[in-house]
């Protein structure tokens, strides 16, 4: 019995020894730049030239020309404008793509969001993304007039955005004499807002958004757009030329 | 009866036999065995380092740079891990052209052991992320994302276990709420489970069943996160068995870890690399035995 006894401990802790528990504690810790000092991988260096000279090469790319510098500004400037309306015109189309015919379009877009001016000569592909490095995409609101009045609000509020297929009047950080298609608001009608996911979903504080249960979300990006649309002018041998209709017309007190 | 009080001494001076070098073995340095863990978290497609007239990160990152810094630790140090937290994709035109395959690619060749999926995985769809999957050689791992029935089942593993030396690794990832992140149709089929409820559970079982000696979360849910969302810190303080949390999701540069304590009044260590590959984050863990005295007292041998 005691034999057995003897065992059974020499047995456990033998057993136990081997399966005996780690405990562990930090030696050192290090937050390591990056930098030149740390050297380059000459393989993977070589391994990355092809790619790398393939995005150079597409970001290099001219694909049309603008007369003069057009920058991005508040309350509205050429640059907001010109992007604006060719997502009007895209979402126009996007809208006729899924059958919707009901309801007055317009276009919203976040001046904010248009990260760089669009040079002056020859735009490369590496302009818009410097313009729009963000991955925006096409969407369509659906809103009714209640609505509506709150989204005009807080673009007054927010000192304008950019707008096409609507106007309004700004004055002491509100929006007055709204106009959706030349037409005033009308309480009994529906409209779509053609903008991007990000201020869809809510982005620059337009919450407005979030009230709607109706977001089309189209597969086509913002800077897909202007891409498009720049190289379409260039087919047509035009340059970028943004139209100069006023849209927010600003009365200072 | 002079016969067993014989055997007993024996048995007493046996077992202080077994004992004793045991006990002294905890205190000789070579029984220590060294875990390097290596960790990114939000690289966003940077494959070459920010060019010179970058506002805040000139010249740093890079996929090249950081394969030397890390072949030359793993040329000094025997047990490696090297970690990513997600966000891998987007970011640079290299993601817009190549769908994220550069980026696995690079990825596998630096010799990752691991990562989690963040939300700009899904920038391009579960079709296009499953697409990119077979370039990355190494596992992507979370438990707390449900893919039943989608294009990712059974590719993304809810843990995974690494032997480095006598040490018994365990690794689970914890993905983000994609509610407001990530494009409903993007996501379409996956479920979101609580990282906490999903995360202690899947810790418990690599402690008690796999019998591992430590787990690792890789996160992807945020250091500190506002509106209710469940962040690293949250993790730490209401669970039981996760040991060290590598962040990612909120950028957070940290110079050192951040030790909290948990649910069972243990601490947990979490740690976030900042973005971009500009840092490589480092921890070298200790593992020693622990002491028999405090193990053995759990054990009355009758």
């Amino acid at each position: 019995m005691q034999i057995i006894r003897f065992a059974a401990l020499a047995l456990f802790l033998i057993l136990f020894s081997c399966n005996q528990k780690l405990v562990h504690r930090i030696e050192n810790h290090y937050m390591i730049r990056v930098d030149s000092t740390v050297g380059v991988d000459s393989a993977l260096m070589n391994y990355i030239k092809p790619f790398r000279d393939s995005i150079e090469g597409i970001m290099a790319d001219v694909i049309g020309t603008s007369p003069k510098p057009l920058i991005a500004k508040k309350p509205e400037s050429e640059l907001s404008n010109f992007v604006a309306d060719l997502v009007f015109e895209a979402g126009k189309q996007f809208l006729k793509e899924q059958n919707i015919t009901d309801g007055d379009v317009f276009c919203i877009i976040n001046i904010r969001g248009l990260r760089a001016p669009m040079p002056q000569g020859e735009i490369t592909t590496r302009s818009i993304f410097e313009i729009m490095p963000f991955e925006n995409q096409l969407v369509a609101v659906k809103m009714n007039a209640e609505n509506l009045h709150l989204l005009f609000e807080h673009i007054a509020k927010s000192d304008g955005d950019g707008l096409s297929g609507a106007s309004f009047t700004l004055k002491n950080e509100e929006a007055y004499d709204i106009h959706i298609g030349g037409k005033p608001i009308d309480e009994n009608k529906t409209y779509w807002v053609i903008t991007s996911d990000y201020l869809a979903d809510g982005g620059d504080s337009y919450n407005v958004f979030k009230k709607s249960d109706t977001h089309l979300v189209s597969d086509k990006k913002v800077r897909e757009l202007i891409i498009e649309h720049i190289k379409e002018l260039t087919s047509q041998n035009r340059a970028v030329e943004p139209d100069k209709t006023p849209r927010i017309t600003t009365i200072s007190n | 009866m002079q016969n067993r009080r014989n055997f007993l001494k024996t048995v007493i001076t046996g077992s202080a036999f077994l004992v004793l070098p045991m006990r002294a073995g905890a205190f000789f340095k070579n029984s220590s065995t060294r875990i390097t863990l290596l960790h990114t978290n939000d690289v966003h497609s940077q494959i070459d380092p920010f060019p010179k007239n970058h506002g805040r990160f000139a010249e740093l990152g890079g996929f090249a740079q950081r394969a030397a810094l890390v072949n030359k630790i793993r040329s000094e140090n025997e047990h490696v891990l090297l970690l990513d937290s997600g966000d891998i994709f987007q970011g640079t035109p290299y993601f817009n052209y190549y769908e994220g395959s550069l980026e696995f690619k690079l990825m596998s060749k630096i010799g990752y052991d691991a990562a989690t999926l963040g939300n700009h995985e899904f920038d391009n769809g579960i079709e296009s992320l499953n697409r990119q999957l077979i370039h990355a050689k190494f596992p992507f791992i979370n438990c707390n994302y449900d893919f039943t029935g989608t294009l990712l089942e059974g590719k993304i593993a809810p843990y995974k276990i690494f032997r480095k030396g006598n040490v018994k690794i365990g690794i689970i990832g914890l993905g983000i709420d994609p509610a407001g992140l990530i494009a409903q149709s993007n996501f379409t089929g996956i479920r979101y489970n609580d990282p906490v409820k999903a995360g202690d559970s899947t810790a418990k079982m690599l402690k008690e069943k796999e019998k591992c000696d430590i787990v690792i979360a890789l996160s992807h849910l945020g250091f500190k996160m506002d509106f209710g969302r469940i962040d690293d810190l949250q993790v730490a303080a209401s669970t039981q068995y996760i040991d060290v949390i590598l962040g990612g999701h909120t950028h957070t540069f940290m110079n050192e870890p951040v030790i909290e304590t948990n649910a069972a009044g243990k601490p947990v260590i979490i740690h976030q690399s900042g973005q971009s590959g500009v840092r490589l984050g480092r921890i070298d863990l200790l593992f020693d035995k622990e002491e028999i005295k405090s193990a053995s007292k759990q054990y009355d041998v009758k």
